[in-house]
This record gives C-alpha cells, structure tokens and sequence, in this order.
C-alpha cells in the first residue's frame, strides 16, 4: 500500500514541476524513478524509455503505468498513471476556468493576441527540436534526402490536400520499411 | 465545475445540431463538419466518441506528447468540431505555461468540454491506456525487439512525417495569429514576435513559459486597441 502511495506522490512530483511537455520531463522521471526511490537500475531505465519511445502514445504515462506496473502490480501502475495525470489537469481546468470567466475583458483580449504569434513560434520550436531525429543531422543531408523528400511531401499532402494525419505516418512507416531507412 | 458541457458559454455554438439548411449544396468532404458530434447529448455513446477519438490520437503519436498536437487538433478541430482554431491555440498557450504533459492534458481537458468529468476521464484513458497497457504487457519482449530493424525502419519513417505535420498545424493558425486583423503595424510586429521568440527558444533556451509570459505582457502593452 505504501508503495501505491509512493507512485502516486512520485509520478505527481515530476509532472507537477515538469514544465514543457512529457518529453522534457524524462530527466526529472529518471533522478525520482532511479535516484530518489530506486525502483528501476540506470540500465532498466534506459530500456524502458527506448522501449517506451518505439510505442506510440504519451512517453511520460506509458513510463509511468511501466514503473507502476514493476513496483506494485496493477495497483501500482494506476497509481502511478492517476499521479501523472490527474494533478496537473485539475491546474489546468482551473485555469481554463477563470480565463474563460474573465474573456471579455479587453485586457485579456489583448494578452491572447500578444500570445498566439507565441503559439506559431512554439508550434515551430516542437518541429526544430525533433528535426535532428528526424530528418538526420545537418552535415550529413546528401544521406538523408528520403528523410527530407517524406517530410517535404508530407507537408505538401497535410496543407495543400488536407490529407489526414493518419493515412500520412501509416505511408511512412511503409516507406520507411520498404527504404530500409532505419539501418 | 457544474455542466461540463456548457462549461465555456460555447454549448450552444459548437454542440448545437445545425440546422438542415434546405438548397445548399454538400459540404466539402475536406472542410470542417461542425455538427458532426451533434445531438448525442451526454450519452453514453458521446463519451465512448470521445475515448475512442483519443485512442486514435494515442496510436498513431508517435514521439511523446508533443508530436500529437496535430492529432489532437484534427480530432477536436476538424473531425469533431468541439471548438474552433482561435479555442485551440489558446488552450494550446495554457497548456503550456502549466507543467504537465501536453497532449494528456488536452485530452482531459477537452474531454471535460465534451462530455464532463466522465468525459475528461474517457479523454484520458483513451489517449494513455492502449500504449500504457502496451508497455506493460510487452515490456519482457523488449530484449527480442531491441534490435528490430522493422521497427527502427517504420520508425524512421514516420517521424519525418511528424514534422510536416507540425509544420502544417503552424501553418494553419498562422493567418489568424500573425496577420489578425487589417492593421499593418500589429501585423508586422506579430511577425516580428513570434520570430524573436522562435530564435530565442531554438538557440538561447529560454523557456516556453517564460515566453508566453512575455507574450501575453507584450499584447497588453502593444497591440490593445481602444
């Protein structure tokens, strides 16, 4: 029971004070997971997030239910994937709450244009910081021009044709099996 | 938080049925169908739409939250209407001056819209259980798929195809959020802002939170209107 309790505290811990996105919070899950509590070895951890990343879906919550899962059976793992999840929604509804209350207000009006042009950038920022893996590094373009020509053809299908995102990544990872690109 | 639904004053704009308007031509398959959710009242047919509609988002992401943004917008934007492209981006900008993780706190959040606090819980099971269930399950398989040159080759090709999606979500919001309305210099200094906050993020570190702040503050200061 201490242990479900653990997990709960633990995975609300590091989702609480990760700011950025689940991918940004890898390092806080890693000091809690296998400095602070010991659950998982360096190398279990390792695996388990190189695992995790070739599964879809949110990386911090499948981390989670796995680190739940090891540590205290299905209990754990819903603990620990309610302490991921639940305290920083209940922030956010909060939040969400009282900007809508407050959405006449021309100062706050003014703040959402201010803002937006931010979104744009951040929008761009997610893509940038992905780029790397994605499309190899930059010295080495001329070995990595299938990446670059299913990325450009891609953007051409989402915005110009309105394809929808899923038929698009089912067409890469095809593409990807048939180039071999991942060796 | 009363009527779930209704929570935004939107109830009646977004989940109203749409009148059949009589002589009009078909819709554009590609165009939004507002209406599409239509009807379903808080039934349980609604919640099973919205759970159903995050599983979809939480299959096909792949690389963590973030990556998801365009499904997640194409479910609750496009396919189902739940709220507009201007909703979006502010939920967006909320989303991510809070710590948490992205895409599962939209989920919750536009599951709590849709259909309540049974919907926020639907929104978050859908979106996190399939793969959660997955890497538990399949967690002692690991050591005979480490090396799998199947999955490294999907893989590989997917994710380019993640950033022109990105890259099509950035694409899509920015008229409204650069050019907005006819004044030029507001326009020219919405570009100039989400440049400089582009170039500070990507090559300084300076943290989304942090820019958003500055966002919100320069809004106030320079783009008020009387």
């Amino acid at each position: 029971m201490q242990a479900v309790l653990d997990l709960f505290v633990s995975f609300a811990r590091v989702t609480l004070f990760g700011f950025g996105g689940g991918p940004s919070m890898i390092p806080l899950l890693r000091t809690e997971v296998v400095e602070l509590r010991g659950w998982l070895t360096p190398e279990a951890f390792l695996d388990a997030f190189a695992f995790g990343n070739s599964l879809p879906g949110p990386i911090v919550t499948k981390l989670a239910m796995y680190v739940g899962h090891h540590v205290a059976g299905w209990p754990g793992a819903a603990a620990a994937l309610l302490g991921a999840t639940l305290p920083t929604l209940v922030l956010l509804l909060l939040l969400l709450r009282l900007l809508t209350r407050a959405r006449e207000n021309a100062a706050l009006q003014a703040a959402i244009a201010g803002v937006r042009p931010i979104v744009v950038a951040l929008l761009l920022l997610v893509a940038w910081d992905f780029a790397p893996s994605a499309l190899g590094a930059v010295g080495s373009f001329g070995e990595n021009v299938p990446l670059w020509l299913i990325a450009a053809g891609s953007c051409y299908l989402t915005v110009r044709r309105n394809v929808h995102p899923v038929p698009l990544i089912l067409a890469g990872a095809l593409v990807g099996l048939a180039l071999e690109l991942g060796s | 938080m009363p009527e779930g639904s209704g929570d935004r004053g939107t109830a009646g704009r977004v989940l109203e049925p749409e009148a059949p308007a009589a002589g009009l031509p078909a819709r554009a398959p590609a165009a939004p169908s507002p209406g599409r959710d239509a009807a379903l009242g808080e039934s349980p047919r609604r919640l099973w739409r919205v759970f159903v509609a995050f599983v979809r988002v939480g299959l096909f992401g792949f690389g963590g939250g973030p990556s998801m943004i365009p499904l997640v917008r194409n479910e609750a934007v496009t396919t189902y209407a739940w709220l507009s492209d201007d909703e979006f981006m502010e939920v967006y900008a909320v989303v991510s001056s809070l710590p948490g993780p992205i895409a599962t706190n939209m989920a919750g959040y536009f599951g709590w819209r849709v259909a309540g606090p049974i919907g926020s819980l639907a929104a978050l099971l859908g979106l996190t259980l399939p793969s959660g269930l997955a890497i538990v399950l399949l967690g002692g398989l690991y050591g005979a798929t480490k090396d799998s040159a199947y999955v490294q080759d999907a893989l590989a090709g997917v994710r380019p195809v993640v950033i022109a999606l990105l890259l099509g979500v950035a694409w899509s919001f920015a008229p409204k959020a650069l050019l907005g309305p006819r004044d030029r210099a507001g326009r020219l200094l919405r570009v100039v802002l989400a440049a400089a906050a582009f170039a500070l993020a990507a090559f300084t570190q300076v943290h989304p939170v942090v820019l958003i702040a500055a966002g919100a503050a320069f809004g106030v200061l320079l783009l008020r209107r009387a």
